[in-house]
């Protein structure tokens, strides 16, 4: 395996390791009293700062926000909307009722989510093998889910 | 049952933002870096959040929350910030029908710690893991045969 293809699976297997960590200190932080909506303010107050951090520290470009147009602004900020205000804010209660593996699994189904919305709203196209997948990635929330 | 129910609502509509988000982004980021689009975004979702947490009343408690909960909520900010970091990195060093299926094997990662951690919380099953590897089985097909 060449080297380029290694550090891409370090850095996509260390994203794993960082969402699949997130919904245990969330449950972890609610069973000791925390609030659902106030803990999704608390996650949301320190994401915005260490995003901040990281552009201080790492981001050299010269492709700033002030660069963005306002059809950028609207599509960027409908972006955080749906997913720090929806997504998130339903994680949490979804975690403090179905629990954390459960809930990380059946939200990982959005990338076969996202497919489905770039056919309708985008006019993507698929082929039929993906379209099994996605029957795979609903079938198998379908099976999470039930009780 | 009812409460069954209101968590899967609850995941539905998780995995419909979550979803809904790269189609909404992906317009928006066309003169900028993924890491400043994320902070946008942010930026204006804990905006909307905060007028959210005035208006529904739970501002009254703010920060007077059990501080080892909040102590986990902030860790865990952090945590998705270095997430979606390493994420964008990936992104910008390959395609995503390598980096997207490789980082959707993390609810994996969240089931052993959740048994290491949390037993005594969750209910473990077989159709949890049946469908967890279903649910990524399918994302590899989708990114790679897309």
């Amino acid at each position: 395996m060449d080297n380029h293809l290694n550090i891409t699976l370090f850095f996509s297997l260390g994203t794993a390791l960082f969402f699949g960590i997130n919904p245990i200190l969330i449950k972890k932080g609610l069973k000791i009293g925390g609030d659902q909506t106030r803990g999704t303010f608390y996650l949301l107050c320190a994401h915005l700062l260490s995003m901040f951090l990281l552009l201080i520290l790492f981001d050299s470009s010269d492709q700033g926000a002030w660069q963005l147009g306002n059809e950028e602004i609207i599509w960027l900020s409908m972006a955080g909307i749906s997913n720090f205000v929806l997504a998130f804010n339903y994680y949490f209660k979804s975690i403090a009722v179905m629990g954390a593996a459960r809930t990380a699994s059946i939200v990982n189904a959005n990338p076969g989510v996202s497919v489905i919305l770039a056919v309708l709203l985008l006019g993507e196209n698929i082929n039929s093998t993906a379209w099994l997948g996605i029957f795979l990635i609903l079938v198998g929330a379908y099976i999470i889910g039930r009780r | 049952m009812l409460k069954d129910f209101n968590g899967l609502y609850f995941a539905a509509l998780s995995t419909l933002g979550f979803g809904l988000t790269p189609i909404l982004a992906k317009k928006g980021l066309k003169e900028i870096t993924p890491l400043w689009g994320g902070t946008v975004s942010i930026a204006v979702g804990l905006g909307v959040f905060a007028m959210y947490i005035l208006i529904s009343g739970h501002s009254k408690k703010l920060f007077r929350d059990p501080i080892r909960s909040t102590i986990f909520f902030f860790v865990a900010g952090i945590n998705n910030t270095l997430a979606l970091a390493l994420f964008y990195k990936a992104l910008q060093m390959s395609l995503a029908l390598i980096v997207v299926p490789v980082a959707s094997i993390y609810p994996l990662i969240t089931i052993l710690l959740s048994i290491i951690f949390l037993k005594d919380q969750e209910q473990f099953n077989i159709r949890l893991m049946v469908g967890t590897l279903m649910i990524i089985t399918g994302i590899f097909l989708v990114y790679i045969f897309r």
